[in-house]
């Protein structure tokens, strides 16, 4: 394998410096580049129902209130669609109200105070309609319909099947056989910045400074909402504290831009911290697992029915990617597997890092354990024995480098499995009323780039003195992603990183980056943009360089500032003797060829304490392993894959919405009712990473490292829970309540 | 819902004649405050129907932050802060409970602010009263009805029964310790035993009046062979309220117990006395079985709600628990 000189080292983030001396500035904050300074305060008017008609609207109040500047409603939005990629388009302020809480007016004032009070003085008159909230129900012809061509949110309004085999044979052949159904709630994202933008027009320009993983998702939206070029609408995004996936083109950012043409002013709307938690988050579900095993532990035949309740418009991430890697991460010759991304009458699911996989392996984890406990197989041989490996011809395509053992033997020994696996059930410690126990789970995580057509775009132009500018469509939500691409960058010319500017963040240079920071792939998108920029800037350089050498341009190579024979690199000149003027490549991403697998084997193991008596469960340890491919900046990927887990854990064992559904109620919007974990309830967390080579990834990496160790946290602790009780909870999050009437004693 | 404070007119006193006279003056228009971590959040999330108009602040008078025992007693003075009740070597040694409590409230920063008395005056956590912008105006502002009743009450409340229908617990962790170390609320105007301070009523959670401001706290010092614990039960390790907490103070003699004080919080309106325990207790040398049975009598007259059966069960664990620290 080759040796690199800057790839692969654990560089400190460019911008940390700046963020931790208090000089990086956020979307609002004052010095954010050319933010006006001076602006009115959007407000939104939630919905009180969770479905209903606006009948009548009546603003004249609010717009006679002294300080109000505008008031815009469904009758203010141009007669078109934007979010086109989600499953339900929609116009900004919609007449039919979906959900608690959705947009249904806004105002514009000159303080937050004077907006606030306008939008009581909005007299709105609703015709209330039934609601339906969970996503089964929501399936049957008698459900209240929110959409007049049903509920059910993916293509044809039908749900995604998947299938192979014929499962009832599969079961009749089987030796044991596992039924089970689980439900899981809903998490917000909670990320430490609000969601934030300020919209301000020049004449027939706008801009949007806004905190986003999606500029370019921004940027369609609003050159569509308003008939503009693309090239009259500007879209700057610069840092961003955590996103956990949410941060789309969203309906509050065209609003404040419906303000703001309104207002004749920029408008800047930032929601608050009870809003943000009412109103982004991943999606709860219902599933139905059943599956069979030969006594031998062959996995036989699998029925996997699953309900997400996606909320009143759903996400593109729903529909036809649903099952995403599911029918392939364990081989069964029966296969049916049943996805229902379902509309119903609660808030808009957006998605959420790893999208559906903690829910799903919530389900399919406690039944593979359970199947392994019936066959009388060790958890980790029997996922050994049933999954695939390097190599491996799958339904989907050729499964590249997927190091499964290495991921299971090597995570096994950090958290210590040997001593302390006792069995299913069984905990290797019992003092008083305190159980402790392992568990694990596995999952197969998707790994490959996007093509040009979804990943971002590089220009890379390399200065007279051979030093670099990058610019690029990148976002970056607080990952270190500009770090990674400034060391691919680096490494590309052999130069030290300080040789390098990336400039990113603002679609003022045209970039285009369709997905943006989604899916946890963007470091490896941009790596392979670089990549293909710099080769384009090379070759330019060559057919200059090798009249200057005397040898043909592909004889030519490019380091350390230099141009030299690769055959001989004594024969070398200077990079500033050779350019006169900067040179310039473009590059975009790079997907495998068709049919090329690049998944990532992820294996948790949890260690917990459970309290027979209290229900209360402790997390003690923890161990993410997993075969991600070269670690471009090693350090960066050991923070996502523990900051992943971590996220996981909340999800877990406290993280629930707590609404009141007949008083219309969300009952804990904020950060005490609402149990995100803090950094004194999360267990000494450990690494394992395993570098085997991609061939078809930028040095051999994958993406997908963010987002994998969210997939499968709360499975490996909900296994470990069994194994320390004897008792399997199948409603999540898994709260003290749940345990004690597990255990007969709620 | 925003986070723009409602106006209000503050008001930094430099004495308790002038924080009494304001009161005076002001009489329901007006608030004390002390750390503010739970006034504040009145103005910040607008779940009350009014605000008072002006808050004082107590905090710049002075000699109020104190810990000592004279006579037989011990003295914390009203403005104390939580921290420092924690880190208190004599209260740790001799108060153990207290200690404890003060410990496990919040986080390090609001125990640095929040005070004892701020800590026994907070008002409920019921999650229908603290909708924000006075969503659910209920039996405690006034309103007909309690929605936790019939709504959920998973988390925040009582298990043994309503006072006046409201089913919103005392979420105080200093509150049960105090109770079982037979403290004594000292204001400007009385001496009120602890048990007698709390009240269920419209807006109010104690029985101060309008002109009423707590001075001091006073603890009598525990007869030797007295023992005392803390235990709190939350979701969250830290930053979080009790679901269910417990303190303890038993005094024995010759392996024997001769006094039991038990109380259990955020389970009832009030600081719930486990006074069946306690009787039970007595005479009795404490052992595993002896404490099973008296946590059995402590929930004896447990009436749960449709979502909190569980905490029947953990208020259970934690007095045995609490019995079985103080052997």
């Amino acid at each position: 394998m080759a040796e690199f000189k800057v790839v692969g080292k654990s560089y400190p983030r460019i911008e940390s410096r700046d963020k931790v001396t208090g000089k990086a500035k956020y979307a609002g904050d004052k010095g954010y580049p050319e933010l006006p300074e001076k602006f009115l305060y959007g407000k939104i008017l939630g919905s009180p129902y969770h479905h209903a008609i606006i009948k009548s609207i009546d603003t004249s109040k609010a717009e006679s209130l002294p300080g109000v500047k505008a008031v815009v409603t469904y009758k203010d939005c141009p007669p078109v669609k934007i979010m086109e990629h989600e499953q339900r388009p929609t116009s900004p302020l919609e007449k039919h109200i979906r959900y608690l809480g959705e947009p249904v007016a806004a105002v514009a004032a000159e303080t937050p105070e004077i907006a606030e009070e306008a939008l009581s003085l909005i007299d709105v008159e609703y015709e209330v309609l039934p609601a339906v909230f969970d996503p089964e129900e929501a399936t049957k012809p008698e459900a209240p319909k929110l959409w007049p061509d049903g509920n059910i949110a993916d293509p044809g309004g039908r749900p995604i099947v998947i299938e192979w085999g014929d499962i009832e044979r599969g079961f009749a052949s089987s030796d044991v056989i596992v039924e089970e159904s689980f439900v899981h709630a809903a998490q917000p994202h909670a990320p430490l910045q609000l969601s934030i933008c300020t919209a301000a027009w020049n004449g027939d320009q706008l801009t949007m400074w806004v905190s986003t993983q999606t500029p370019s998702r921004v940027w369609l939206d609003l050159s569509k909402l308003f008939s503009l070029p693309m090239s009259k609408v500007r879209v700057i995004n610069k840092m961003t504290a955590g996103s956990q996936g949410y941060r789309y083109s969203e309906r509050y950012m065209a609003i404040a831009a419906l303000l703001s043409k309104k207002a004749h002013a920029p408008v800047k709307i930032e929601l608050t911290r009870e809003e943000e938690i009412m109103l982004k988050s991943r999606y709860s579900l219902k599933q139905y697992i059943k599956a069979g095993a030969k006594n031998d532990g062959t996995l036989m035949s699998i029925h996997w029915r699953a309900f997400f309740d996606v909320g009143g418009y759903g996400h593109s991430l729903g529909g036809t990617i649903f099952w995403l890697d599911f029918p392939i991460e364990y081989i069964f010759p029966n296969a049916r597997f049943e996805g229902y991304d379902v509309n119903v009458n609660l808030v808009t699911k957006r998605p959420f890092r790893s999208v559906p996989y903690p829910g799903l392996t919530f389900g399919i984890e406690q039944v593979i354990d359970e199947l392994a406990e019936k066959v009388g197989m060790d958890p980790i041989e029997f996922r050994l024995k049933n999954t695939p490996r390097t190599g491996s011809e799958l339904p989907t395509g050729k499964l590249s480098a997927y190091d499964i053992e290495e991921v299971f033997s090597r995570g096994a020994e950090m958290i210590g499995w040997r001593e302390k696996w006792k069995g299913f059930g069984k905990p290797y410690y019992a003092k008083g009323s305190k159980r402790r126990a392992v568990g694990l789970a596995y999952t197969m995580y998707l790994g490959e780039p996007y093509g040009p057509e979804y990943g971002p775009d590089a220009l890379l132009t390399v200065c007279p003195d051979g030093s670099i500018d990058l610019q690029i469509s990148v976002s970056d939500i607080g990952t270190g992603t500009i770090t990674a691409i400034a060391q691919v960058a680096a490494e590309e010319f052999g130069v030290s990183i300080e040789d390098v500017r990336v400039s990113w963040g603002d679609t003022s240079n045209g970039l285009f980056d369709l997905e943006g920071a989604n899916a946890s792939r963007e470091a490896i998108n941009g790596a392979w943009a670089v990549i293909e920029a710099a080769k384009d800037a090379k070759d330019k350089i060559a057919k200059i360089a090798a009249p200057l050498l005397g040898v043909k341009p592909e004889e030519v190579e490019i380091s350390n500032k230099k141009v030299f024979v690769k055959t001989a690199p004594e024969k070398s000149i200077p990079l500033n003797k050779v350019l006169k003027h900067s040179i310039t490549g473009s590059g975009h991403a790079k997907a495998p060829p068709r049919g090329i697998l690049i998944k990532n084997p992820v294996v948790q193991f949890a260690d917990v304490e459970v309290d027979l008596e209290t229900g209360e469960v402790t997390l003690l340890n923890h161990v993410v392993a997993s075969d991600i491919g070269k670690a471009l900046n090693p350090a960066f990927v050991e923070c996502q894959l523990i900051g992943g887990a971590t996220t996981s854990m909340g999800y877990a064992i406290s993280e629930e919405p707590i609404i009141d559904k007949e008083n219309r109620a969300f009952l804990n919007a904020n950060y005490l009712d609402y149990k995100v974990l803090t950094s004194l309830d999360i267990p000494k967390t450990d690494v394992v990473i395993i570098e085997s080579h991609e061939p078809y990834g930028p040095y051999g990496a994958k993406a997908g490292v963010g987002e994998q160790a969210t997939a499968n946290a709360a499975a490996a602790i909900a296994n470990a829970i069994y194994n320390a009780i004897g008792v399997r909870i199948k409603e999540g999050p898994i709260t003290p309540d749940r345990i004690l009437k597990a255990l007969g004693r709620g | 819902m925003s986070h723009v404070l409602k106006p209000f007119k503050y008001l930094r006193v430099k004495t308790l004649s002038e924080a009494v006279s304001a009161l005076s003056k002001y009489g329901r228009k007006a608030i004390v405050m002390a750390g503010g971590t739970d006034v504040l959040q009145r103005y910040k999330l607008k779940y009350t129907p009014e605000f008072p108009e002006v808050i004082i602040d107590l905090k710049g008078i002075p000699d109020l932050s104190y810990i000592k025992e004279e006579g037989g007693v011990l003295k914390i003075g009203s403005l104390t802060t939580l921290s420092d009740i924690a880190e208190s070597s004599l209260i740790r040694s001799k108060y153990t409970a207290l200690a404890e409590a003060a410990d496990k409230v919040a986080s390090p920063q609001i125990r640095n602010m929040g005070t004892i008395a701020g800590n026994i005056c907070q008002d409920i956590r019921c999650w229908y009263y603290r909708a924000p912008n006075n969503y659910f105006n209920c039996l405690r502002k006034g309103g007909a009805m309690c929605y936790a009743m019939a709504g959920n009450n998973r988390y925040y409340h009582s298990i043994f029964g309503a006072v006046g229908g409201c089913v919103a617990t005392n979420p105080s962790d200093t509150a049960p310790a105090l109770v079982a170390l037979d403290a004594k609320v000292v204001t400007n105007k009385r001496t009120i035993p602890i048990e007698e301070f709390f009240t269920v009523d419209v807006m109010k959670t104690t029985i101060l009046d309008p002109d009423e401001i707590i001075t001091e706290i006073q603890i009598p010092t525990p007869p030797p062979g007295t023992k005392s614990k803390f235990i709190k039960h939350s979701i969250r390790k830290s930053i979080d309220f009790a679901l269910v907490n417990c303190a303890s103070a038993i005094t024995s003699e010759g392996g024997v117990v001769k006094e039991a004080r038990i109380c259990l919080n955020a389970v009832y309106n009030l600081p719930y006395r486990a006074t069946k325990a306690e009787e039970y207790l007595k005479g009795k040398s404490i052992d595993e079985s002896i404490a099973e049975e008296a946590s059995r009598k402590a929930v004896e007259d447990a009436v749960p709600l449709s979502m909190n059966r569980w905490k029947v069960e953990v208020a259970k664990a934690l007095v045995k628990r609490a019995i079985l620290a103080c052997k």
